[in-house]
Formats: structure tokens, sequence, C-alpha cells
């Protein structure tokens, strides 16, 4: 008669296995500062994915509370991204300074982009 | 207090579920488990929401940037084993959790860009060990793979990875039922309901194996410190 394999033949028994591996309890190893850590991991692009805080810990919005811009220029297509604060004022300061629209700047930005990439 | 980091750069490559696996398997051995959900969308969290997790397993949540190295530290003095699970994408938290990691665990499933995902978290385990002068013993899952089918795709990325060099766990996760039934149900394999779910005995046996290999990795790291008074405290051996 024929007698069917076991699912569990071969599989260890993780008890025994467990109770064999004793690591020292109630310690922690410790590590480097998270400042090292975030400095290495910057240079392989891992990057911080929380808003920036101030030294209390508290979100830092922008200062700036911008005015609504909105005239007819045939952009229809949207595109939203997240990115530091002040950054995004440096952004909409230099488009009230030139009277261009997020848009248009956005074009010049990529072209400029593109441009780079194509001499490098 | 080993700490076990689940990390990838990618979503979706099975971090949460392998790390629910491993937990729930040394639990099952009667020994204290961590899990810290560091994953902004709480997935362990919301298994662990649904009840019946293990008395001897606790899951933290609301981690952040900023606390996630103190929690680490923290709960690697409560428990026997602490798994951090990770959000799948190149964070900052990323690096923290492995900056305190006793082994990395890079789940990938059969194609090409989630090989390249896990030469992103390799590349960032290579460069603390530079930077901090330490081994960080890492290795690659394969997740999400079938138990009877070879897609010449995965065969392809296995090679690359070898030929890499990259450490990869012989025992692979498969796509399964039951594995997606625990965040579905809540509780582990051994609590799901065959009547509900199938095969069921098949998924524990392949947690089982992989609990079992990850133990078989530190062990190979460490040695078995009940032997060893200094324990984890030890500069890690080299790891092929």
């Amino acid at each position: 008669m024929n007698t069917r394999r076991s699912i569990f033949e071969g599989v260890p028994d993780l008890t025994e296995k467990a109770r064999a591996f004793n690591p020292k309890e109630g310690v922690a190893q410790g590590g480097p500062a998270a400042e090292k850590v975030a400095e290495v991991a910057e240079a392989v692009n891992f990057t911080s994915r929380e808003p920036a805080m101030d030294m209390a810990g508290e979100t830092k919005p922008s200062s700036v509370r911008r005015k609504p811009r909105y005239r007819k220029s045939g952009r229809t297509g949207q595109f939203t991204c997240r990115a530091k604060p002040e950054v995004l004022d440096e952004l909409y300061q230099f488009v009230d300074d030139h009277g261009l629209m997020v848009g248009e700047v956005f074009e010049m930005a990529w072209e400029a982009l593109k441009e780079k990439h194509k001499k490098n | 207090m080993p700490t076990i980091v689940f990390a990838s750069s990618k979503g979706g490559v099975g971090k949460s579920t392998s790390a629910v696996l491993l937990a729930t398997e040394l639990s099952a051995t009667g020994k204290t488990v961590t899990i810290i959900d560091a994953d902004p969308n709480k997935p362990v969290s919301d298994w662990a929401a649904h009840g019946r997790v293990p008395e001897t397993l606790k899951v933290i949540s609301n981690v952040t940037e900023k606390n996630i190295i103190d929690l680490i530290e923290v709960e690697e003095r409560k428990s026997t084993y602490l798994i951090i699970d990770l959000e799948g994408s190149a964070s900052m938290m990323v690096a923290y959790a492995i900056s305190r990691a006793d082994l990395v665990i890079l789940p990938v499933q059969g194609s090409q860009l989630d090989a390249k995902e896990a030469a992103k978290g390799v590349a960032l385990v290579k460069q603390q060990e530079k930077a901090f002068n330490k081994q960080i013993p890492f290795a690659i899952l394969f997740t999400r793979t079938n138990a009877a089918i070879r897609p010449r795709t995965l065969k392809d990325v296995q090679s690359q990875i070898n030929e890499a060099g990259f450490p990869v766990f012989n025992v692979e996760i498969y796509e399964r039922d039951a594995f997606r039934a625990i965040f579905s149900f809540g509780g582990t394999l051994y609590t799901l309901d065959p009547k509900q779910v199938s095969s069921i005995e098949a998924g524990i046996a392949n947690a089982r194996s992989f609990a079992s290999e990850a133990l078989d990795r530190l062990i190979g790291i460490y040695g078995n410190t009940s032997q060893n008074e200094t324990g984890l405290t030890t500069q890690p051996a080299e790891v092929a």
C-alpha cells in the first residue's frame, strides 16, 4: 500500500532549536549615532520621508501664505508632488519674481534637466 | 535580543507576511517576540487588531524616524527576539533599523525590478558595514514564489543574485492562501479554520522551515550563546 509522505517530513523541530539558542536577554546592543547613520544612508540615496522637524520636534510649515495663481494657458495636465517647504518657498518666489506660472517653471526646469543630461 | 530587520525599498514583496510568519513561529516556541511595525501603512498592527495574537508576541506601532532607535533599544531589552517590519521605500527609517540589526532579511520576488531594489538594500548594508567597521549579516529571501513552477524570470534573477555573491535563504516563502488568510482573519496559521482556508499544513511547514533557517543563520553568526557568557554583545563572526 502506498503511504503519502508527510508534509512535515524534513521540517526541523523549531522548539528544540529555539531552546538550544539562548541569546543573552535584557540587553540592548546599541550602535552608531543617528546622525552618523543618516549621513551614511544619504550617500546611497536613502532619505528622510517624514516632514522636516524643528528642534522641538514640531513640523515646520512654510512661513509664506501663497496667493492663488490662475490664468488660462492651455496647460491642462495635473502634476502633484511633495517637496521641502523651503524649496517650495524659493520656487514660488521665482515664479512671482519672473511673472511666470508654476507650470511654466516646471517645463523650463524639465528642459534644463534634459539638456544637462544630454551634455553628460 | 537578536534584532531581525525585514527591509526592501520596494513595496508588496512580502516583508510583512514574512515578518509575521517568523514572529508567530518563534513565539510558538515559547520565546517572547516583539514586532516593531515601522511601516506607516501599519500592516502588522492591522493584523494584530484582528486579535488572537499569541500571548508571547507584542506589536509596537506609532514609529517615527525620531523614535525608532530608542524603541529598538527598549524592546531589545524586553523580548528574546525583536523583528522590525519596514515600509517599502528607501527611507531613513530603513537605515536606522539596519544600524541596529543582527540579521537583515531582504525579501525579493522573482522579478528584475525586485532584484534591483534588493541590491539597493545590500548597498546600504555594505555602506554601513564600511562606515561603522562592523559586519551586518544579511540574506535575500525569495518570496511569493510558486512551489511547483519555476518561471524563467525567477531563475534568471536567482542566478544574478548568486553571481553577485549575496547570501540567499534556501527556503522560499511561497505564495499561499494561508499566508494571505492570517491578514484577513487575524491570528496565526495555527488558528486558521481549515474549512475556510486550504493547505494550512503546507503553510505551517513552509513558515517553520523559514523560521528554522533564520535561527540557523543567527546561531551560525553568534554560536549557541547559552555556552557563551558574552552573548550577542560579541562581535559577529564572518558569515558567508
